[in-house]
This record gives structure tokens, sequence and C-alpha cells, in this order.
């Protein structure tokens, strides 16, 4: 029996409750989500499942009164739910996004309305984007007008998930000018009641509203398709005085937070879509004979299949070192959330296209009783690019980070202290646990403490004593790597610095494109962090570890992981040359790929198991 | 996108293209048709996909679908296919089977000789057309034979044959080209006459390579018209969009990007011209045409089209909105153009096994023709393909054709272009002499190492043939030979104009596409 560390127990209890997902039977089966999807219809009956299951407890962080007690929580289950359905599991997303401004925020009445709604199933709406300003927050055309004790708010908030069916939003309105010019409003959004009229100002096709509001229509996406998703217009809500989530004007700070947490949980999406994406098309290749052999055998099939787990691999280790920081260096947060929202979505959507070469005409397909989960998931996971903050949002936030931190980076050693803890495997108890503390987060990162990774991990390998468990060729090959990717850091860092001196270089791709290399070798710095950790950890004979157990323990305890990892990150850097043949680590991480296939276990190091197949269906 | 969206055949756009006399482009002309140069059926192709590309895909299938008889058949077989198909009748190409795929020699389908006929039984699958087909080009194996040349084409007339012998299966749903009708068709002992076997018994596997050489020649044409329309469709949502108390092109990044997929539809229409000419001027060099023009044009396109969508934003993932969300019907629709008839593992593969003829000395004047600015026509299918080409005219032509660019000095960009060029062209050439297995991975960097080599050169010939050496030529090239990497943000800002050009043409607007009567109201 596996067993999974604390912080993942949650997301385990709902896999196994979910059960079987090739089960047509079950809610949370592919076969009830592709039904749902090609109606266009709102997957109801999974929703529902895990409401009644009790996720609304591990919304409301247990400072207020919840059983959330880390984001990394919240990570785990958006990515065990994920897997199935990323409508829903982005229903229930939204529900966090549009509550956090209130945990972060709020005042306690706000907190025990948010928290009541949760617990009768109910949903809310994060109304913040607006159809002629989308990333431009600033420009948002909603006001809020004071009278009294009360704001009126007028403006149209425009592809906003839930507002189908939300019975309170998060709307951010202007109340000033600038930047401080923006405020947080909880507003309810009461159930029309059915066969009640519609409200007096809503046009004949609004799903519903109430005085001074009504909800917009659907609209119609490529993925997601059954999702609530539309908008609200505001002609006059009403809110009160005490419906201000925060400070009058602080609203552009609650936001900044709140993205840096759900920007974490995002990834949390894709790296569930590419799991299934990866579990699906591994299964093809091994069943599936091509010139007369298994697909699998052939070489750019496994290429392409062993850098898609080792996404998944460099994705969960950059997601959960950010996770644990969101509570314990918050001040790492606002540049890892940044690196994990560009760098997990966008890997894992090219993982998926990838992958969907591996499946040929059938990556094409969405009849049911074709192979049409895959297609599915990629049309859904290519949303997550495009959640919290669009690509060049993320990138050009970043772009401006860069000199400053390279410029921290030439100063000295970043604080360090604590950062094997926030990459560790399998975090002990009080890792990533403490409250969320808004005074304590920050707006930009000072220096870059994961990246910081690298030079410890140099320092580890040059070590007088090389380290145990590393045979000397995977040990040269790691120094070599460590040595190309500081090399490569240092290199980035001088030509941030020469193009921040370049006013005419904002925004301009070559910014965005160095932010971008940016990632990769944050994320390296990452993985040198937990490969430090577990080291710390474990004992580093291979055969004496939970290896018995845990399909992935050999490969992280014999520097394959890192090796792995690293190696996919100088490449996608553009630091090493695509090599010409698969290798034995290829084979070694192909063998553990297929191990946690047949153990039915997550594509992870974290041995988390999946719900147990009781049917042999496809799909 | 009504169509689309209600997975409904397009019969309207169809009768359409009908009207105006499509149908008469899919019938060669000595058999009554109109169709004597493909160069002209893949620009007037490119329209139709450039407005709705499953339409195109339907509209072009008779030719496609009936390649078989036309690089093969008998005189009786081509005169009553292209009755049949400009009387309004369609064509099917049954080739792939549900668990063999690219695996040819795999199929289960058999072609048995009985009396003086044959009985066909099996089942294909993933067929366009079926069920509205009369005629099915069918692949099948001679159960007595194995090997190369163990296959035949069966041209499959389904209104000789009784209901029973038959079986439509239900339709497949797709991605993209929702508006196709994509099925199986099984047989159950079809009895068809001696002279229902095209070509020579046991020329299946071969005739497929050279009707796919066809088909995969011309399939390129049609992902540039999708990017023709994504790149105005993003133009002018960009243009009018404000961002930062602006226009969201007055961000570099944005210009950039728009001028990036400018430059890569410039490029890709180059190599795709070059190469829909091969089968015309130099029909032995097109097994490597073939595969390089469909391997790096649709996957140039799909690449751009995703780096459009991220510069789009949400846009890009909604069904409605702006342009009707035309571009994400568009994005759906183009991935197909990658997938079929080869994918591409298969065509690099193929390209693989062409690597010989870069050891054979070859004069480059042999190729020249293809650049050339004229129209070519001339006979189509007269000239027989060999499975292997010789030698490689064009790439001979790559020294040569940088020593010619390296002399425009006052373009920077254009130079250091010519000297990758000539750099990627050393490295090819030596790495040609290993022999590389097709299906490995080294085989296939190999193949796209070449394709890139081949498709620069052919970009380099035809803008020296034309004497010019336009802004985006050292992008182009660069962008052939090194995708992913910015062109320098000046070039991009000195190519805005063009942009806004492009943006500003209607979609017959390019030249060499004599069509102005498909012109009509686009669904906005």
């Amino acid at each position: 029996m596996t067993t999974v560390a604390p912080v993942r127990s949650a997301a385990r209890a709902l896999e196994a409750h979910l059960a079987d997902p090739y089960d047509p039977a079950l809610p949370g089966s592919f076969h009830r989500a592709l039904a749902a999807d090609r109606a266009a219809a709102f997957p109801a009956d999974l929703c529902r499942t895990v409401q009644e299951w009790g996720v609304a407890e591990l919304l409301i962080p247990a400072a207020h009164g919840g059983r959330l007690r880390g984001l990394e929580e919240a990570f785990e289950l958006c990515r065990v739910l994920a897997r199935r359905d990323l409508t829903a599991a982005i229903a229930l997303g939204s529900n966090l996004l549009a509550s956090l401004p209130v945990w972060l925020r709020g005042s306690a009445g706000q907190r025990a309305a948010v928290a009541r709604l949760l617990r009768s199933g109910g949903y809310l709406s994060f109304a913040l984007s607006e159809r002629a300003h989308g990333a431009d927050l600033v420009a948002g055309g909603t006001t809020g007008t004071r009278d009294g004790d009360t704001w009126h708010l007028e403006g149209e908030k425009y592809l906003i998930n839930n507002t189908g069916h939300a019975g309170a939003a998060t709307i951010t309105a202007r109340t000033g000018s600038g930047p401080r010019g923006l405020t947080l409003f909880l507003a309810g959004l009461p159930a029309t009641p059915p066969g009640a009229d519609a409200p007096g100002d809503a046009p004949a096709d609004s799903p519903g509203g109430g005085p001074g509001w009504h909800r917009l229509p659907k609209v119609a996406t490529h993925g997601l398709r059954g999702s609530e998703l539309g908008g609200l217009a505001l002609t006059g809500l009403t809110v009160h005085r005490t419906d201000a989530v925060g400070r009058v004007g602080s609203g552009l700070e609650t936001i900044l937070e709140t993205f840096q947490l759900t920007r974490v949980l995002v990834a949390g999406l894709a790296l569930g879509a590419l799991d299934t994406c990866l579990r699906r098309t591994l299964g093809f290749a091994r069943t599936r004979r091509l010139y007369d052999g298994p697909v699998i055998a052939l070489e750019p099939v496994a290429r392409r299949l062993v850098d898609a787990f080792t996404d998944l691999l460099v994705g969960e280790t950059l997601a959960a070192g950010a996770c644990r920081a969101a509570h314990d260096r918050p001040g790492q947060l606002p540049l890892q959330s940044l690196c994990a929202k560009y760098l997990i979505p966008h890997r894992a959507t090219g993982a998926i296209e990838s992958l969907g070469v591996v499946l040929g005409a059938r990556s094409y397909l969405t009849d049911p009783q074709q192979e049409p989960v895959f297609e599915k998931m990629r049309r859904d996971c290519a949303v997550t690019g495009l959640f919290d903050g669009a690509t060049p949002v993320v990138l050009g936030g970043l772009a401006d980070q860069l000199a400053p931190l390279a410029e921290a980076r030439a100063a000295g050693r970043p604080d360090t202290r604590g950062m094997t803890a926030l990459f560790a495997p399998d975090p002990d108890g009080d890792t990533g646990t403490a409250p969320l503390d808004p005074e304590r987060m920050a707006l930009d990162t000072d220096e870059d403490a994961v990246a910081a990774g690298l030079d410890r991990l140099a320092a580890v390998l040059e070590g007088p004593h090389p380290p145990p468990g590393l045979t000397a060729a995977r040990h040269a090959e790691l120094r070599t790597l460590t040595g190309r990717l500081r090399t490569a850091l240092a290199a980035l860092d001088a030509q941030a610095i020469a193009l921040a001196a370049d006013p005419g270089q904002r925004r301009t791709g070559a910014a965005y494109d160095l932010a971008a290399r940016y990632t990769h070798l944050h994320a390296a710095g990452a993985c040198a962090w937990r490969w430090l950790a577990h080291r710390e950890a474990a004992p580093a004979d291979p055969a004496a570890g939970p290896a018995g157990t845990d399909p992935a323990a050999g490969l992280l305890a014999d520097g394959g992981w890192l090796t792995l990892c690293l190696r996919r990150l100088a490449g996608q850097a553009g630091i090493l040359p695509p090599a010409p043949a698969l290798d034995g680590l290829d084979a070694a991480a192909l063998t553990t790929l297929n191990d946690l296939y047949d153990r039915n276990l997550l594509f992870s190091v974290t041995g988390f198991p999946l719900a147990g197949r009781t049917t042999d269906g496809v799909s | 996108m009504r169509d689309d969206h209600a997975e409904r055949f397009p019969a309207e756009a169809l009768a359409t293209l009908d009207a105006w006399g499509y149908r008469a482009l899919q019938v060669p002309e000595e058999y009554g048709g109109r169709l004597t140069s493909l160069e002209e059926l893949s620009a007037i192709g490119r329209v139709v996909a450039g407005r709705d590309p499953a339409v195109t895909l339907i509209a072009n299938s008779p030719l496609g679908a009936a390649m078989p008889v036309w690089l093969a058949g008998s005189t009786a077989q081509r005169r009553a296919v292209a009755d049949a198909v400009l009387g309004g009748a369609w064509v099917a190409l049954g080739i792939t089977e549900r668990a063999h795929g690219a695996d040819l020699l795999a199929s289960e389908t058999t072609v048995r000789r009985d009396g003086d006929g044959y009985l066909v039984d099996g089942e294909k699958w993933l067929i366009n057309n079926a069920g509205r087909a009369r005629y099915v080009c069918l692949l099948a194996r001679h159960p007595d034979r194995t090997g190369m040349r163990s296959l035949s084409f069966v041209l499959m007339d389904l209104a000789a044959l009784p209901p029973t012998a038959y079986t439509v299966l239900p339709r497949i749903t797709t991605h993209g080209m929702r508006a196709a009708q994509i099925a199986g068709i099984r047989f159950h002992g079809a009895r068809v006459p001696a002279g229902a076997l095209i070509g020579r018994p046991g020329s299946g596997l071969e005739l497929a390579a050279a009707a796919l050489a066809i088909t995969r020649t011309l399939v390129p044409a049609l992902s540039l018209g999708v990017l023709e329309t994504a790149l105005r469709c993003c133009t002018a949502f960009l243009h009018d969009r404000r961002l930062y108390g602006g226009a969201a092109t007055d961000i570099p990044y944005v210009r950039e990007e728009l001028a990036a997929a400018l430059v890569d539809l410039r490029a890709a229409e180059a190599v795709a011209r070059a190469c829909v000419r091969a089968p015309h001027l130099l029909p032995d060099l097109v097994p490597v045409t073939s595969a390089v023009t469909k391997y790096l044009v649709p996957r140039t396109v799909e690449d751009r089209m995703r780096q459009l969508a991220v510069v789009l934003g949400s846009r890009s993932y909604l069904r409605e909105g702006h342009w009707s969300g035309l571009f994400e019907k568009l994005r759906r629709d183009v991935t197909l153009f990658g997938l079929f008839d080869g994918s591409e593992p298969v065509v690099l593969s193929a390209l693989t096994a062409q690597a010989s003829c870069l050891d054979a000395p070859a004069d480059p004047r042999r190729a020249d023709a293809l650049f050339t600015p004229e129209a070519v026509t001339g006979p189509l299918f007269g000239h027989a393909t060999g499975p292997f080409a010789e030698d490689d005219p064009v790439t001979a032509g790559t020294a040569e054709a940088c020593a010619a660019l390296a002399r425009h000095t006052a373009d920077p960009v254009l130079t250091g272009a010519a000297g990758a060029l000539r750099a990627a062209g050393e490295r090819v050439r030596a790495e040609a002499a290993d022999a590389l297995d097709p299906r490995s991975l080294a085989g296939q960097q190999f193949a796209d190492r070449y394709a890139r080599l081949f498709a620069a050169t052919c970009l380099a010939r035809t803008a020296l043939a034309a004497g010019e050496a336009p802004p985006w030529l050292g992008p182009g090239l660069l962008a052939l030979l090194e995708p992913g990497r910015r062109m320098p943000a000046e070039r991009a800002a000195a190519l805005w104009n063009d942009v806004l050009a492009h943006a500003a043409t209607g979609p017959a607007g390019h030249p060499g596409a004599p069509v102005a009567a498909v012109r009509g109201g686009e669904d906005r």
C-alpha cells in the first residue's frame, strides 16, 4: 500500500471517492465528461458529487473555519480533478479564485457569507475582466459610485466563469483614479426563482438577474464547452459599504496577491490534463502495432513519451515549491508564480501537441466510440495558458523583474534558508501550512532563491566527496549540465541588464524571450533543490530506499531524475542540442513511466495512487 | 461557421463552388475537365481554404481520391470517373485501416480472384466522403501474395454493387473539419469485374506512394490559405484593440509576432509553389519535393497559428464574437492538414529514405524552371514518378545561391541568412553519407534538417530568379532554417506596413489566383 504525504491525503481521498474514471456509470468518468462537453452542458453531476464529498471545506482555509491547510492541498485537488474533467475542476477552482480576496482581505462577515455559500453547494464568480480591456486591469470601465452607505456598480464584466449559476461574485470596480482607484466588492447574485419573470432591465436572452444586474448569455468556447462562462451586466447594482473587500482603493493589490496564488493552481490543471493525455498515449503506444512491433518501440515515439513525462516531473517540482513558498517564503512567490504560470501550461500544451503526433489521426477524433478523451483534454488544456494573466502578460511582468534579479544575484548569495523543505518530494507536516498572511506577501521578488539551487547543487557536485549513489558518468554529466546552466544564467543576467538600459526594449519579443528562457533556468534551480532535499531525506543507496513501493524512487536516488529534468530544461532553453539517440537514462525513464502506468500511480515522484480500474473500457 | 458548429455537410458552399466551375478543376482536361496545372489548382484551393478549410477539403476530394485512377487507371476507368465527377459524384480513397494506420502492408482488406472478376472483403476507416461517394479507390491485399507486391487498388463503383455488398459505418466526428463526413466502409464479398483493378496487379503500394506524393504536394497550399486569413483576422482585431493607453499593435512584441507570421507565410508559399511545380517540371524529384512541402508547410502554419493564438489571447478561444470566432475554427481545421495523407513521422521517414540522392552529382540548372515566375501548365500525369529521386538539382544549387545572396551587403540579415544556409547545406551533405534508419530518431532529425535546407534553397532560388531581395527574404530563410528564432526588432518594424497591406487585401487579393468569382460575403 502506498502512503502519501498529509498534504496529498485530501486529493487521494477525492480520487478514491470518484473511483474508476473508465466506468461510464460514474459521474467522475471520462465518458460523462465527454457527454457533457459534447452537449455543452455543465458537468453538474460530477460537481455535485465533489461538493457532497466535502470540497467546500477545502476551499475554506483552516484559519477561517474550513480544512484547507495549504495551497499545495488545493493544487493536488486541482490536479486529480482536472485529470478527469477540466470543466469541473475549473468551475470549482473559480470558486477559490473568487473567494481568495475574501480569505486574504475580507471581513469576518464576508468570510462567513462566502463559507455559507460554498457549503451550500453554491458557485462564485471572479468578475474582473471586461470586453474591451482584457489584460489592462487599470483600464477597466466598470464604476462604483458612492451614495451614503451604499455603492452603485455599473459596467459589464465579460468572459467570467460561473456567471451562469453564481450566487455571489467578487467584482472589481473603479472607485477612484490610477492604480489605487480599484475596489473589490463582494456582491450576492440571488438566483431568479424558476418560472419568475426576468428582471425588468434584463434582455430576453439573459439567463437571469436581479435589480441592477443580469447575467450575460453563455459564451461558446474552444474547450471547456460545458462551463457556465459568460458575464455580468451591472446596471446599477447596489452593494453596501461593508461589501467592499479590504480597503477602498486596495483592489489592484488584492487582485495581484490572489493571482500569485491562483497562477500556481492553474499549473495543477495543466498537469492533470497532461497526465491523462500521457496515460492515454502510452496505453496506445504499448498496444498498437506498427511495422511488426509495438509503437512504443519506435525511437521517436519513446522520445516524445519520455519528454512529456519529464515535463510533468519538472512541472510538479516547480509548482510544489511555489505552493509551499506562499506560506513559508511569501517573498519568493511573485517570481515563482510567474514562472509556474508561464512554464507549466506552456510545456503541458506543447507536450500534448507532441503526444498528438503519436496518436496520429486518433488525436483528431471526437467520436465517443473512438479516442475522444485526448481531443477534449487538448482543447480544455489550451485555456490554462490564458487564465489569470495570459502569456504576454506573464512574460511582460517577468521581463520587468529580470534586471533587478540579475543585480541581486551579482550582489551576493540570496537567503536560501528552508529552500530544501520547500522542494522536498514529501514535505513534513509543518511545511507549507502556516496561515496565508497578506501582510507578508510581496508584489515583487527581490532575489531568486530558487535559481540559487543551481549554485548549491554545483557546490555539492564539486565537493571533495562525490555524492553517494551517483555513478562516475552520471556525476560527470550532472557537473557539466549544472555548469552550463549556471553559465547560461550568468549570460542571461548580462543580457537582462543590457536590455533594461534601453527603454525601447520594453515589451519587445526579445524581452519576452529572455523572460521565457529565465523560467527554464529558474525551474532547473527548483529541480536542484528537490534532488538535494531528497538526498537529505532518503538513504543514498537505492536498494535500501522505498524503491520497492515507489517506482520513481530509484530514479531519484541515482541522480537519473535530476539529469533527466536538467537535460530537458537545458534543451528547451537552447543550451543543449537534441540528442540523436535514446540512451540508458531515457530507457530507465521509460521503464519508470511504464511502471507507474502498470501500478496505476500518478506520473509523478509522489507515489500518488489513482483509483483502481473496475472496468476495461478505453474511455 | 454554422455548418461547423452543426457538424453539417456544407452543401450550400459546395453548390456555390460547383456553380462557379470548381468541379471541372477536379478532372484533367483530356477527360473533359479544366485541370491543366496543379499550380493553378492549388492557388485556387488556397483561396477557398482561406474561407473554409472544410469546404476546400471536400471540394478537392474528387481529384485527390481518384489519384490512383489518374495515375494508372485504364482509359475506361478514367472516363467513367471523369464523367461521374463532372456529373456531381463524389469519390473516396480507402487506404487506412483502423488497426494499421500508416502501415499499409499490414492491410487486412482483401481482393480475391473469383472466376472472371474479384471478391472484395474488409473494412477501411476514416474515409472522407464515405456515404456520399459513388467511387471508392480501395487499397486491398491479394491473399495469395506477400511483400511489396501484395497490394492492388480496386476501383469500387458502389452504384454497381448490390446494397448488401457493403456497409457504410457510422459517421466519425472530428476536432476540426466538423462539416466533413468521415466514416468507415466495410465490404462483404463485394463482386467486381476484372477491369476494376487499377494498374497492374500488385502495384498498389507504389501506386499509393505515387498518389500520395501528388496529394501531399497539393495540401500545403490549403494550410497557407488558412494562415493568410488567420493573420488578417488577428491584425484586424489587434489593430482595434486598446491596451495600456494605445492600440495593441503599438506594442513592439505584437508587431513582431504579426510580422513573423507574414514572413512565415511568404517563405512557406515559395516552398509550396516550387514543390507544386515539380510534378510538371521535375517529376523524378517528386519523392523529395512532396515530403518537404507536406512536412514543412503545414507544420510552419500550425506553429504560427499557435503563436498567433498567444498574441490574440482569449479571443483565440472563443467560438463567437470577432469574425464570428473564425480563428478558433481555423485553428481546429488546420491541424488536419498535417495529419492526413502522411503524418509528420511518415513524411520524415519518406524523406530520410531519399537521402542517397544527395550523394549523386546534380546539375542545378535542371531545377531552374521550378523557380521562374511564369505559371506552369503541361501534361499532369504523363511522367512516371519513380519511388526514389536519383539526384537533387535543387540543393545542388545551394552554394551558388548563397554566393549570390551574400552580395546583398546592404542587408545584414540576408547575408547572415546566406551564411546559415551555406552551413546547413554542408552539414546535410555530410550527414547524408551515413545510412540512417528512416524510423530512428537520428533519421527523423536528419529529415527535418534536409527539409529545411531544401525549403530555404527553394526560397533563395525563387528570389534570385525573380531578381528580388525583399526585406522579408533574410528573415524568411532563417525562419525555415531555424524555426523559433526571432528576427531583429528593426526588421520586424520595417515589415509593419507589409502586414497592414496584407490585412487590407481581400481573400482573393494575392497574385496568381484568378478567382474573383468565389468572392462573397464573409460570415463576420
